[in-house]
């Protein structure tokens, strides 16, 4: 066996197209060339190894620390503007078109994007979506969708964007971002995380608490089991009165627990809609926005 | 009609090698991107008049390449229809296309929806994945009894998710933006 592949390595050595080979590059300027071949694999991900490769530039890498030092950096005044879109998923024209509407709005202090970025998990979907919100003039915050955590989703979310459960306090307000998508754990029981959530709603650096989930509570891809003590927390925290989601690809708002807390549903970036949220002292306003 | 001994015995032989010898693969490729691993190797045979190739391809994807450790196979068929001036040393093949189906191994990769899911959840198998490309190859004969010929193919080409994916987003999505290349090399028998 050896023997023979040894016999094959001297064929391939003992052609002659490696003086054709050599001509050609003498003939060139090798290192244009080399520019040249190393832009194109860097530039247009021009080499694909697997559907479900992870291969990331390092503008595509840590994106959730990277926007909140952002946000940090800007200085909240009483009140607080956000747009709240969700479920890009394969509409990369409609969610070019939603950047160029968000980006005529005044006063954005960031947008928060309600989850399932990507529609079958790919890193080259997670890329897309945001090589296109890149080009947002504010910075956007991501919460984790079902769809974000099938086939190598899991592992592109993670390295692009970073925890699935985390929480930022901006103007006064500590924003929550919380994995809900039980469904994909087979509801083991660990999703979403009530114990984090809990501690997350427990400090008094905060009096007014805003929840990020993908799935609602109330829908059938959600825990039933933990679906009382998911909305239990938030009512008994004293603090939250708005929990925003996004899965069902429709409008709806609602208080399905009768605690003043509002459920707000945005649509999906396939009906062109979203929702821009204003929050101030004691109040808040939701409207409905299509592009 | 009459044969003796040795002569059937032979031509048993004969046959039984023929045999054997047509279930070997007509030759071997390896492939660097394009898919189907960061190194595919595969093997196959040729037929439909030496226009079609159809092949096998074991692919691995190292983690620090790929992002993740990734191994799969890939069924391909390659249609060269053309060659470039007559076969000789050197033998042209301007233009091929073909098809492939490509199998990732891996617990978080389906065929059938696991139970958790109900019915059509997804609806599409995760570990299945359909690429088509065009490309080109070139041969060079040998003066060897084994290694019959020597050659080199490229291809550019897609798959199934990405080419939707362009279809339906033609707006932001290009075909430059959905393609990617790759490159072989052939050795016959």
């Amino acid at each position: 066996m050896a023997s023979k592949l040894k016999e094959l390595c001297d064929l391939f050595m003992n052609m002659p197209y490696k003086n054709a080979i050599y001509k050609f590059c003498s003939g060139f300027n090798v290192k244009i060339l080399l520019v040249f071949a190393f832009l194109l694999v860097v530039g247009c991900d021009l080499f694909e190894y697997s559907p479900y490769q992870i291969v990331l530039a390092d503008d595509e890498k840590n994106l959730t620390e990277k926007n909140l030092q952002k946000i940090y950096l800007q200085t909240p005044d009483d009140t607080v503007r956000i747009i709240l879109m969700g479920d890009t998923q394969r509409f990369y024209d409609d969610v070019d078109d939603f950047v160029k509407k968000a980006n005529t709005l005044e006063n954005i202090d960031f947008v928060l994007h309600a989850g399932d970025i990507s529609d079958f998990g790919l890193a080259q979907e997670f890329k897309w979506v945001h090589h296109i919100m890149r080009k947002l003039e504010v910075p956007y915050l991501t919460v984790v969708g079902n769809h974000d955590l099938i086939t190598n989703g899991p592992k592109v979310y993670r390295e692009m964007f970073g925890d699935f459960n985390y929480s930022m306090i901006y103007g006064g307000i500590k924003f929550i971002f919380v994995n809900t998508n039980s469904r994909e754990y087979d509801f083991d029981g660990t999703v979403p995380d009530l114990n984090w959530l809990e501690a997350q709603l427990s400090g008094d650096d905060f009096d007014r608490a805003v929840i990020v989930a993908h799935i609602p509570p109330f829908d059938n891809d959600f825990d039933t089991e933990k679906e009382l003590a998911f909305s239990g927390l938030l009512r008994n925290s004293g603090k939250v009165d708005l929990s925003l989601h996004g899965h069902l690809h429709s409008f709806s708002e609602s208080e399905p627990y009768n605690d003043g807390i509002t459920y707000f549903i945005t649509t999906a970036q396939k009906k062109r809609g979203f929702a821009l949220i204003t929050l101030w002292e004691g109040g808040k306003r939701i409207e409905r926005i299509e592009f | 009609m009459y044969l003796n001994g040795q002569d059937s015995t032979s031509l048993v032989n004969d046959t039984a090698e023929k045999k054997a010898r047509s279930f070997l693969p007509h030759h071997m490729k390896v492939q660097f991107a394009g898919g189907i691993g960061f190194l595919a190797i595969g093997a196959g045979y040729t037929h439909l008049k030496k226009k079609v190739d159809t092949d096998l391809y074991f692919g691995y994807v190292p983690e620090k390449i790929g992002g993740d450790e990734i191994f799969s196979l890939a069924l391909k068929s390659t249609y060269s229809p053309w060659t470039l001036g007559k076969p000789k040393r050197y033998t042209f093949y301007p233009f091929s296309t073909g098809a492939f189906i490509n199998y990732t191994f891996g617990s978080q990769f389906w065929i059938i929806e696991p139970d958790r899911y109900p019915d059509s959840y997804y609806g599409f198998p995760t570990s299945l994945r359909i690429g088509i490309f065009v490309g080109g190859r070139v041969r060079y004969q040998l003066k060897n009894k084994k290694v019959k010929g020597v050659g080199l193919y490229y291809e550019v080409g897609t798959n199934d998710l990405e080419l939707i994916s362009y279809i339906q987003n033609p707006e932001y999505l290009s075909p430059l933006k959905i393609i990617n290349l790759s490159f072989g090399i052939k050795a016959d028998f």
